[in-house]
């Protein structure tokens, strides 16, 4: 019924016969303007609209896919943990999605590794991190393993983040118009000082190798921004990442947050919710979810962030000190009786509202995108929930997206995981000046990009598509965008057997990152 | 194809053509007056390019492409530029704006909405939209049916599959 309306509304639409005229008076007269136009030479570019589209669509498959083992990073360490293992989450503010999802981020280890490694995973991966970060030539990023998934719960009335308010009226608005004012000087929390313009210290900005040893807190300005843990590396873009911009469309300026909920790691305890705001956040996701909570304990992840671990029978939900909730059931939940479990991947919609609980936090939280992950393996799928941005607000500038959840399912549509990350922690400090696409170019080739490929930036010619994203895993302080370069490939044989270790011919293509703020404001 | 002049080659494809193409253009903005000008362009692409084709299905299939392609630049372009004012203008014969439906159709994103019309209003099936779009069949079924989810959600269940 619904279709046949579609069709004969859409079968309303017809060419006026003044639009008709006009178009063939100017048609005309361009064919006039040539001068044998029926003998143009045959055209090339037609000829190329196959392969043109074919890259182009796909980029976009990849952005997708980028997302996804974003997700599947996120997965695979809190999947590994046993003693609480944080996989890092990287948000990517950009599209999307496109439902896009919009958006990877940097990691250090190929799909066969994360595989191979799955308990150890994110361990091993950040060694990884760091030995190829000594490898970094000058001003690469070192790449810092991430955590989890921030996530989602309430503010914790005991501990209010600190500095925040104080930050919020004294370095607000560092905009434009006085570029020249530095923002922060330091990145801990506790160190800030508000009157102090100073500048945000950024990995890429740094030399690599000493910038990476052990994220030490005493150089806090070599790994504030941590570049994710998910994978540089993406299989087969099907079309460009629907973010992708060019030096005309770039942004001036994007704002810059401030994170006032840090989990912290060994030597720093980091801000954000005490262990009875935890637990608290515990008990409510176990209750949205029909669980019940059997005990609670302390432990730490890798990177020796405080949590508490929940044994709820069939669940563990575990929380981090910024609010990040990760609940990982035991066996997979089956979502439909019908052996149909898969219309959970083809109709998310459902699904969210399923556990519409979970996101009683959000005001329309929406299925922004399903991804599939682990290609030519056993797939799982990763539903991204966020809470419906504006129209106006959606894509980068959404901070939305920084709060948002994300459903693991098995191959079968029945679900493994739940991650739940907030951003209402998370306040702008003003828009801040970008460098432009070509200044992060030269950047790029200048060496001073991040990335965790075990390979050098092919070259200029090999760049495929740019986009901004910002990059927050929960463990930094400061969140600021980055221009994303998604390069193709060229790799040795044996490499690319090591990246793509199905052979299953797929078009690799890395991801470099620069940071996108203006060097002033870098540290 | 047959032989024909140019003139009477700008006559036949603005007459056969005009309305799938601005159709298609359509559902990649949602003014009347950029769709014109995107089907213009598409006319004068196909004119400068002069591509040969092996019949007309051949022709139409060149020209819902480099729509789409259209389309998709305009969506890159306008994602790219989110305070750019809006082009209000509208020409004084643009047809009545469209309710229901159709407007649920236009409001999906633009990879959905146009699959949606080839599959729905143009006829093609899923391996003809594939190859017309260049893109695995998998990926336009997959489309699809997110599209048909939306349109589901967003007519509360009256979108049938």
């Amino acid at each position: 019924m619904m279709k046949d309306d579609y069709r004969k509304q859409l079968g309303q639409i017809h060419a006026s016969e003044a639009f008709k005229a006009d178009t063939k008076a100017k048609l005309l007269l361009a064919l006039e303007e040539t001068e044998s136009p029926a003998e143009a030479p045959a055209p090339r570019l037609w000829w190329r609209l196959p392969q043109v589209r074919r890259a182009a669509l796909a980029a976009c498959t990849l952005a997708i896919a980028v997302v996804g083992w974003r997700i599947w990073d996120a997965n695979s360490a809190l999947t590994s943990s046993s003693a609480m293992t944080t996989g890092g989450m990287e948000r990517s503010l950009a599209q999307d999605a496109a439902p896009a999802e919009n958006e990877a981020a940097p990691e250090n280890t190929t799909i066969a590794e994360e595989e191979r490694l799955p308990s150890t995973y994110f361990a091993q991966r950040q060694q990884l991190a760091y030995s190829q970060a000594a490898d970094m030539p000058a001003g690469e990023e070192p790449v810092s393993p991430s955590p989890e998934e921030p996530d989602a719960g309430l503010p914790s009335q005991e501990e209010p983040p600190s500095s925040t308010s104080l930050m919020a009226v004294q370095l607000p608005d560092a905009s434009p118009s006085e570029p020249e004012k530095p923002l922060l000087s330091t990145t801990s929390s506790s160190s800030l000082e508000a009157s102090t313009p100073e500048s945000i210290p950024v990995p890429g900005k740094k030399e690599g190798s000493e910038a990476v040893e052990q994220a030490p807190p005493e150089e806090p300005q070599d790994l504030p921004i941590a570049p994710s843990p998910s994978p540089d590396l993406v299989l087969d873009l099907e079309e460009p990442p629907a973010d992708s911009i060019t030096e005309e469309d770039a942004p001036a300026s994007l704002p810059v947050f401030r994170n006032s909920v840090v989990r912290g790691d060994d030597e720093d305890p980091g801000t954000g919710f005490d262990d009875s705001a935890l637990a608290g956040l515990i008990e409510e996701q176990a209750a949205a979810l029909g669980l019940r909570v059997n005990s609670i304990a302390p432990a730490e992840d890798d990177r020796g962030a405080r949590l508490l671990t929940a044994d709820c029978g069939e669940a563990e939900i575990r929380a981090w000190a910024d609010g990040a909730i990760g609940i990982l059931y035991h066996e997979a939940v089956v979502l439909a009786e019908d052996g149909a479990t898969r219309q959970a991947v083809e109709d998310p919609a459902g699904l969210v509202q399923a556990y519409s609980e979970l996101f009683a936090g959000m005001q329309q939280p929406v299925a922004a995108s399903v991804t599939a992950l682990n290609p030519g393996k056993e797939q799982v799928f990763a539903v991204y929930v966020y809470d419906e941005p504006d129209e106006d607000n959606s894509g980068v500038l959404a901070l939305e997206k920084l709060s948002g959840a994300c459903l693991m399912l098995d191959a079968e549509g029945s679900l493994t995981q739940i991650q739940l990350w907030r951003g209402d922690m998370i306040e702008p400090l003003g828009d801040y000046p970008l460098i432009t696409v070509d200044e992060a170019t030269a950047l790029l080739i200048a060496g001073e990009a991040t990335t965790t490929l075990p390979c050098e930036f092919p070259g200029e010619e090999s760049i495929y598509s740019v986009s901004i994203e910002y990059r927050y895993t929960g463990y930094e302080e400061f969140v600021v965008p980055y221009y994303r370069f998604y390069v193709k490939l060229d790799v040795p044989d044996a490499l690319a057997a090591e990246l793509d270790p199905e052979g299953n011919g797929h078009d690799l293509y890395g991801v470099w990152a620069v940071p996108a703020l203006a060097p002033e404001y870098l540290e | 194809m047959p032989p024909e002049t140019a003139q009477q080659r700008v006559e036949r494809i603005v007459e056969t053509y005009s309305d799938t193409l601005l159709r298609i253009a359509l559902h990649g903005t949602q003014n009347m007056s950029d769709a014109e000008d995107m089907v213009q362009t598409v006319f004068l692409k196909l004119l400068r390019l002069a591509p040969e084709f092996t019949d007309e299905a051949h022709e139409k299939a060149w020209l819902i492409r480099v729509m789409v392609n259209q389309c998709h630049d305009l969506q890159r372009s306008a994602a790219r530029k989110r305070n750019t004012a809006l082009d209000e203008s509208l020409p004084a014969d643009a047809p009545p704006e469209p309710t229901g439906v159709l407007d649920a159709v236009r409001s999906l994103p633009e990879k959905y909405s146009t699959i949606v019309l080839l599959y729905y209003y143009e006829g093609y099936t899923t391996p003809e939209i594939a190859k017309l779009l260049d893109m695995r069949q998998s990926t336009v079924e997959s489309r699809l049916h997110r599209a048909r989810a939306k349109l589901k959600n967003l007519l509360k269940g009256e979108w049938e599959a």
